[in-house]
């Protein structure tokens, strides 16, 4: 009896279409362009309105959700935080309200960063970021609390050609993603090949699949995509081959045929569930202290694994065996900086140089 | 819960931080906020890396962002006195009064549009000096 195809593997990907990704990407230019300070400035509500649509989109086309609702929710109001935040950030007149919508944009990773179960990240960009944020807006309120508008908070450089710049390479951050992480075709395909298991005769399975040579053709071009992990091409090219032996065959076997098809749709499964991922390194030995902590129902496949819960001591043991000489230049790196900070800003009298 | 699902929402989210990090360092004119904005480049980054550990089960990516959290706070560090430095030398966090450091055969930009008037407010109401008795008039019914 087949497994049902649920997605047992969820791969939920930037799904939208790449006309979803380029006019997400336009509005939300648009809208920082008319919303960064100039003297003379546009109507707010333009830019608010085209950000406002861009995330809408963005939320609705290129975020797939998954079954967790709770974590979904989570991740919605952080994320739709930090970036409402971050446009703030870029495009107030008031230094003082841009720095406190950091402090914002720092709060919202770090919940993302609990999300994705790294609670002493947290914990460590909380500490470091509010210290920074202070001293920054100790310095906000020494320096640039000249009364009135000034040249730095009113005027943008080159607004036009900066939120090209930034919003052209967001487009292809995006495109890049859906092409590696969107699982739309393959889905298809496999739904395809479900519902011909459910079926008894050979007939009426080949009836199922549809038309012979598209229903191949697809397949074959979704192995062809995947080149960078061999291993499931390979499997889901000689499914295909098994298939197209008892599909020619005449008065078919049921079971022969049944069998390639369950085949079939676990070499899918499994070119699915690698979608994106580079494989690992063959015979290279890998150190045990960051990785494979908690191995997963088959230990080949670094796939299944987990995680360890225990975020800190594991993750001090990492950095301790693995990272130890880095961890050591790390600390160098802020003892120099000190000492560069102390020596740039220390006011010398003129005598002594 | 399978964790790979969620990997590519994270990167989306990371991606738009860096881009509107990069806007607002290129964009804006205030020293302090053209920081801020690199801070929020290497937020996304940190994202991203965290993102791929939990995808991956692998502890690499977080010990990455420890690292990245440090070289942020040593960039800070040093920013906050290069700000305070060229605040002195200039009375102002504009960056655009230090174009002349610009290339060779470069042309300066120059802000042609004026800077919009402040708006006027009322004035406050003055109080007399404290201290002082207020002037009255000399009472004119006697009893």
């Amino acid at each position: 009896m087949p497994r049902p195809l649920v997605l047992d593997v969820p791969v939920s990907a930037p799904t939208g279409s790449a006309w979803a990704i380029a006019l997400s990407v336009i509005l939300g230019l648009v809208g920082v362009y008319l919303l960064l300070p100039r003297p003379q400035r546009y109507p707010p509500l333009w830019g608010v309105a085209a950000t406002a649509l861009a995330l809408l989109l963005a939320g609705v086309f290129l975020i797939r959700s998954s079954g967790a609702a709770v974590e979904m929710v989570l991740f919605y109001l952080f994320s739709a935080i930090a970036i409402i935040a971050g446009g703030l950030l870029v495009t107030h007149r008031n230094p003082v309200k841009a720095a406190l919508s950091f402090a914002l944009v720092v709060l919202s990773t770090c919940g993302l960063f609990l999300l994705q179960a790294a609670p002493f990240l947290m914990a460590a960009t909380i500490i470091i970021y509010a210290g920074a944020i202070i001293v920054t807006f100790l310095f906000v309120i020494m320096l640039a609390r000249q009364s009135g508008i000034s040249d730095a908070d009113a005027r943008s450089r080159e607004p036009l050609l900066a939120s090209i710049a930034g919003f052209v390479l967001l487009g292809a951050i995006l495109f890049v993603l859906q092409a590696t992480y969107n699982t739309n075709d393959l889905d298809d395909l496999l739904a395809v090949t479900d519902r011909a298991l459910h079926v008894s005769s050979p007939e009426a399975m080949q009836r199922a699949l549809g038309n012979k040579r598209e229903f191949f053709g697809r397949f074959r071009l979704e192995a062809g995509r995947r080149t960078a992990a061999a291993e499931p091409a390979r499997s889901l090219r000689a499914a295909l081959t098994d298939l197209d032996a008892e599909w020619k065959e005449q008065n078919a076997n049921g079971d022969r045929m049944r069998q390639a098809l369950v085949r079939l749709r676990e070499a899918g499964l499994e070119a699915r569930q690698r979608q994106g991922s580079l494989p690992l390194p063959v015979g290279l030995p890998l150190s045990t202290y960051s990785q494979n902590i908690v191995p997963g129902p088959n230990p080949d496949q670094p796939r299944g694994a987990s995680l360890p819960s225990e975020n800190v001591a594991f993750l001090g043991r990492s950095l301790f065996t693995d990272y130890l000489l880095a961890v050591e230049l790390g600390g160098t790196l802020l003892l120099v900086a000190t000492i560069g900070a102390i020596a740039i800003s220390a006011r010398r009298a003129e005598g002594l140089r | 819960m399978n964790p790979v699902p969620m990997l590519a929402n994270y990167l989306v989210v990371g991606a738009i931080l860096f881009a509107l990090g990069a806007v607002g360092f290129l964009a804006r004119r205030n020293l302090i906020i053209m920081f801020l904005s690199a801070e929020m480049m290497l937020q996304g980054v940190a994202l991203n890396l965290v993102a791929f550990a939990r995808a991956r089960a692998n502890l690499q990516g977080q010990a990455f962002t420890l690292f990245i959290i440090t070289v942020a706070a040593c960039e800070a560090g040093i920013a906050l006195a290069l700000i305070l430095m060229l605040y002195r030398s200039r009375r102002s966090l504009d960056v655009s009064l230090w174009q002349d450091l610009r290339e060779a055969g470069q042309e300066p930009t120059v802000d042609e549009e004026p800077l919009p008037l402040e708006p006027v407010s009322a004035p406050l109401p003055r109080l007399s000096p404290a201290g002082l008795e207020p002037q009255q008039q000399e009472e004119t019914s006697h009893v």
